[in-house]
């Protein structure tokens, strides 16, 4: 077993779970076990770090393997929450594929609740465009006369036996 | 809510400040509205309506790069004896674009599988063998491709068209891979694996997804130096002899137009359907990802030093 600077037991690179985030509260200290991470990270998994605290309500989060795909929306929907006072994100360099991601929010509200509102507001948003894009199939291929598939046809005979 | 706040809410007249934070107090997360106003088999056209320019930038973004779809990935060449060298023609291989409607969902990713190289889970057999023995010069077409008997993964211009079971495909645009003089064979094996467009191109489902917005530039994101030099575009609400809409300072990017061309992969309805499903996941992980460093971060205050 080896252990790390700080005491936390390091994992071999067997017994290490297949999933990308960690912690790196202090990027020196845990460099070993980000290097380790890192080496057999698939480039396309994406995962999310603490860079810089500067208190629970100041925050800078890294998100690597990610882009303005969720980060431009994310900001989006931040900049409207009530508790937040400062949103804003940056990609450091196109090459590297990490996005730093700045949040502050007011006292007695923490960074990670403040995110986690923010992520669920967001797959709310996309599951229900997916909801009405699939019920504009529907009704599209009904005034078209054309034959309905068989994603389609469920949500429209809960319709029909609901009438 | 402390006293300050809600004063500092009501002085500034933001209700929702003193609410509590649910999504339907949200001025952000209104309903958004979706119609289709074409589709076939090869395009969808749609208006989406009532949301905002980030996400509907993020579903076009989706659409092209993060569609998981498949394609060859590696190939094993017994016999090339063509002018093209080998590597020339893996690269033409791996654009090929196959259809896989239905499979590309129950397909892992080749380095999630827990088998040793390929497997029916991860990948799809494909093999070509092709010779020429007549003066004339033969195509090697994607016609030659050959998957497992049965498998509904074939190249795209293969694809049975309607529900005739002898449909004959010989007057589909095939793709031309090589050309073969007399004596010159090419034979092959190659694995299709699943893979999304932000790793390559070969990946990408879409032939070219449109976005527009704001047809008449009302908002002025953009400036025109003479607006009439510019056609009118088919979402106009303008008249013929008009050429721009009078700038609105209070307008909001609303309505964003969609047409989606699919390479023939997956259907469009598909695509659109995937994307959005593969940026809730992305959410998801995201969201995972935070809640366990928040973890870790209330379980490293508790290690002892």
């Amino acid at each position: 077993m080896e252990f790390a600077a700080d005491g936390k037991e390091l994992k071999s690179e067997e017994e290490m779970p297949f999933s990308g985030g960690g912690t790196s509260l202090d990027p020196q200290q845990n460099k070993r076990l980000i290097e380790i991470r890192s080496t057999f990270h698939p480039s396309y998994i994406p995962s999310l770090f603490i860079a810089e605290e500067k208190g629970p309500t100041e925050v800078t989060f890294h998100l690597k393997n990610e882009d303005h795909t969720i980060c431009n929306p994310l900001r989006e929907v931040l900049n409207r929450h009530p508790a937040v006072l400062h949103v804003g994100y940056t990609i450091p360099h196109p090459s590297e594929r990490l996005v730093a991601f700045v949040l502050r929010v007011k006292d007695g509200f923490t960074c990670q609740e403040v995110m986690r509102d923010g992520f669920k507001v967001l797959m709310d948003i996309f599951g229900n465009l997916g909801e009405k894009f699939s019920e504009a199939v529907t009704k599209y291929k009904l005034d078209n006369g054309m034959q309905l598939d068989d994603e389609d046809m469920a949500p429209l005979e809960l319709d029909s036996q609901r009438r | 809510m402390s006293l300050d706040l809600i004063a500092a809410a009501i002085l500034s007249r933001e209700l929702y400040a003193i609410l509590p934070f649910r999504r339907s107090n949200m001025p952000y997360a209104n309903q958004p509205r979706v119609v289709v106003t074409e589709l076939d088999d090869e395009v969808v056209k749609f208006i989406i309506e009532n949301t905002s320019l980030s996400t509907a930038n993020s579903l076009r973004r989706v659409f092209m790069a993060e569609v998981p779809t498949l394609a060859i990935d590696y190939v094993e060449f017994e016999q090339n004896t063509s002018v093209l060298h080998d590597e020339f023609l893996a690269h033409r291989l791996g654009m090929i674009p196959f259809t896989c409607d239905e499979v590309v969902d129950r397909l892992q990713y080749a380095r999630d599988c827990d088998c040793d190289g390929f497997c029916e889970r991860c990948s799809v057999k494909v093999t070509c063998s092709a010779d020429c023995k007549d003066a004339d010069t033969a195509q090697v077409t994607s016609q030659f491709m050959r998957t497992p008997e049965g498998s509904s993964v074939v190249p795209v211009s293969m694809k049975q068209r309607g529900n005739d079971e002898d449909y004959d495909n010989s007057n589909n645009d095939h793709i031309l891979i090589v050309k073969l003089r007399k004596g010159q064979e090419l034979k092959f094996k190659a694995f299709a694996k699943k893979g999304i467009g932000k790793e390559h191109a070969k990946w990408n489902p879409t032939c070219g997804v449109s976005f527009e917005y704001d047809p008449d530039n009302e908002l002025r994101h953009t400036w025109y130096p003479k607006p009439e030099e510019w056609p009118q575009s088919e979402h106009t609400k303008l008249p013929r002899d008009e050429h721009q809409a009078p700038f609105n300072s209070m307008g909001v990017a609303d309505r964003f137009f969609f047409s989606v061309e699919t390479n023939g992969a997956l259907s469009p309805e598909n695509i659109i359907l995937s994307g959005l499903a593969e940026l809730k996941r992305k959410l998801t992980f995201a969201q995972s990802e935070l809640m366990s460093v928040q973890n870790d971060v209330q379980n490293e205050a508790l290690v002892i030093h």
